[in-house]
């Protein structure tokens, strides 16, 4: 067993190199940019340095689940920035600004929300309650196989749902950048990331995401100064020459057309902050860290990275707006206005090559690649978590399971994740997927936040109340997002939509919460009085953190 | 497993109700200061967005709502270090305190 992630990772790199280096001179269309695939070679390289570095230093269930609990606070929130910051950030938001101006930017602003949120109320408990999973602090005090079970299935729903997402974004994105084949791209990132997470479990993957982090970060901070720098880093300047090209004109420095309707608005909003707060990738980084103490730092050194790389994301898409849109080279035909080269995605992409040449383009597209590969690591292991933590070893087994059992069912998991995602990825290439970041985070905000939420603070939770609660959101976000326009009209073809708006947060979370309160108050089995009695210990616990200290190891 | 006679030291010791409480009150004042803005924010939006079209100065393009969005991430950040300073300065010692205490 030994030597078999070495032959693998050396396998793995031989099937990147040889992946695009044959690949590239064959797709039509595209020319192979040099620098982007050196680049993309290097991360690959370094990051299956890591991963053998962690596979060495990996060897119970707290290695593989939670990297020992040995991540900084600092390293942690490089890490949870990194999960957010996916390249639909870096490559949606910024395209969007370039479309829609400060409508973009709005979306920054809810997903940066999130964080003070998880800081003030969930941060420290979630550390001081749980080891792997947010199943741990939602079932803690409830009955573990029907709590684990309803907790399992909504994160599985939601990886799933995020991976074809990325692996479709990934596809196009890649093909486009290094003028590989789609399905090849596809192959990669999901051989790619298999290898990480079965063999470096979250340690590999934590560095991979940290590595991934400074990247974009430095990279984007370097493409937004140097665009910046053309206007004589005066935002007056910039602005007053984005309105005088765009078709919107004035309107795109205030909130437009996006968020005009309240309904949709609110729902947007509150599927973003508090969906972002139930994502299960997010959450098991709390899991990483030694003490509450440092659980709090890494909401901090995240909120400042993310903040910080959304302004550069704000200039990015402004300065777009001149560089890009006023330049034929980066329009088909070379027709100003009219369909970018690459499609609406690449905006920033191409401002990368006018701000900094082929070697920035390179650079950029290398990173957006790294990124993909990262946050496609960390779903898969929450995903491999969900199965083998929460489902086979405290469902299935009732926790008689020995570590290396649920380590080796949580590798095959993330396996068969790997597999899935590819073939799905490569299912999906041609459909529309515009309604699963709306139905991810609804579902995320319906189904996991509601639990967790009241889990930790409400004493009247019961078993059932919880897990009614977890399936109330699952299945009214699911049902609301099938019957909005984005799924019943433009993929299922109907007419008009069941439900007039986008967004379900509005509708199904209120309902789960509902739903948790009133099957909570009506159940009057001596179980649900037991776990009614139980809320105080686990509150004590989860103010203190109390077994942690060094005195109670014994 | 001594988790029993340690968890009920805890509760009953004098200062724990006084950290839950603090602790308590510093979180949920953050976390409905940020709230609060936001959403204002959000229904300004949805509500009366010609609000924020407003230039900062009669001669820029400029408007008040670039400002007020930047504004709002550096907002969010102060909170949560101010989160973060108070905490470490008001409540892990006196967490540690009261753990120690009750392991003794």
């Amino acid at each position: 067993m030994k030597e078999l992630p070495r032959k693998f990772i050396a396998g793995a790199l031989l099937v990147a190199c040889t992946g695009l280096a044959f690949a590239a001179p064959e797709s039509k269309g595209q020319t192979a940019n040099i620098p982007a695939i050196a680049m993309f070679l290097l991360f690959v390289g370094i990051t299956l340095g890591i991963t053998y570095w962690a596979a060495k230093r990996t060897k119970t269930a707290s290695d593989y689940y939670a990297a020992g609990g040995g991540i900084t606070g600092t390293q942690n929130g490089f890490a949870i920035a990194g999960d957010l910051l996916s390249a639909a950030t870096l490559l949606g938001i910024s395209s969007l600004i370039f479309a829609k101006g400060y409508d973009g930017f709005l979306y920054c602003l809810c997903l940066i929300v999130a964080f003070p949120m998880i800081l003030f109320i969930m941060a420290e408990r979630l550390r001081n309650l749980g080891k792997y999973t947010f199943a741990d602090v939602t079932s803690f005090r409830l009955s573990q196989r029907p709590v684990r079970t309803t907790a399992a299935i909504s994160s599985l729903t939601v990886v799933i749902f995020y991976l074809i997402a990325q692996m479709v974004g990934a596809g196009q994105v890649i093909k486009l950048l290094f003028g590989i084949e789609y399905w090849i791209a596809v192959v990669i990132v999901g051989v790619l990331m298999v290898i990480y997470v079965t063999f470096g479990g979250m340690l590999a993957t934590t560095w991979v995401q940290i590595v991934k982090a400074v990247l974009l970060i430095t990279g984007g901070t370097i493409m937004a100064l140097l665009a910046f720098a053309q206007f004589g880093f005066s935002f007056e300047t910039l602005a007053s020459k984005a309105v005088a090209v765009h078709k919107d004109g004035i309107k795109i420095l205030a909130p437009g057309v996006m968020f005009a309707d309240p309904v949709s608005a609110v729902s947007l909003a509150l599927g973003m902050v508090f969906g972002t707060a139930g994502l299960p990738h997010i959450l098991m980084r709390f899991f990483t860290v030694p003490n509450a103490v440092e659980s709090r730092k890494s909401a901090f050194v995240a909120t400042g990275l993310m903040g910080f790389f959304f302004l550069m994301i704000g200039l990015i898409g402004l300065s777009a707006v001149v560089l890009v849109g006023t330049n034929p080279q980066y329009f088909e035909g070379g027709t100003i206005g009219g369909k970018l080269i690459g499609g609406g995605n690449m905006p920033s992409m191409h401002l990368a090559h006018a701000v900094g040449g082929n070697l920035l383009l390179g650079f950029m597209a290398a990173v957006a690649f790294a990124t993909i590969l990262a946050v496609v690591s960390g779903l898969a292991l929450a995903g491999a978590s969900a199965i083998s933590h929460d489902i086979y070893a405290n469902a299935i087994m009732r926790g008689t399971a020995t570590e290396q059992q649920e380590i080796r069912v949580s590798k095959t998991a993330s396996l068969g994740l790997g597999i899935l995602a590819v073939i799905l990825g490569i299912l999906f290439e041609k459909h529309n997927l515009a309604f699963l970041s709306g139905l991810t985070l609804g579902i995320a905000a319906s189904a996991n936040f509601p639990v967790l939420i009241l889990s930790m603070y409400w004493k009247g939770l019961t078993t059932r109340g919880a897990v009614l609660c977890g399936l109330a959101g699952l299945i009214s976000a699911l049902a609301l997002v099938v019957c909005s326009k984005a799924v019943w009209v433009t993929v299922l073809g109907n007419p008009t939509a069941l439900f007039p708006y986008e967004q379900p947060a509005l509708f199904s979370m209120p309902l789960a919460f509902f739903i948790a309160w009133l099957a909570s108050v009506l159940d009057n089995s001596e179980s649900a009085a037991r776990e009614r009695d139980a809320f105080e210990a686990q509150d004590v616990l989860a103010e203190t953190g109390y077994y942690r200290n060094p005195l109670a190891q014994h | 497993m001594s988790t029993d006679t340690t968890f009920g030291k805890i509760i009953n010791h004098p200062q724990y109700a006084e950290l839950v409480r603090r602790r308590k009150r510093l979180a949920w004042l953050l976390a409905g200061s940020t709230l609060g803005v936001f959403f204002s924010f959000v229904l300004i939006i949805a509500f009366s967005p010609k609000i924020l079209a407003i230039p900062v100065s009669a001669t820029g393009v400029t408007t008040i709502a670039v400002p007020i969005g930047v504004a709002m991430i550096f907002f969010f950040w102060i909170l949560t270090g101010i989160y973060v300073r108070r905490a470490s300065r008001d409540f892990d010692g006196l967490t540690d305190q009261i753990v120690r205490e009750a392991l003794k």
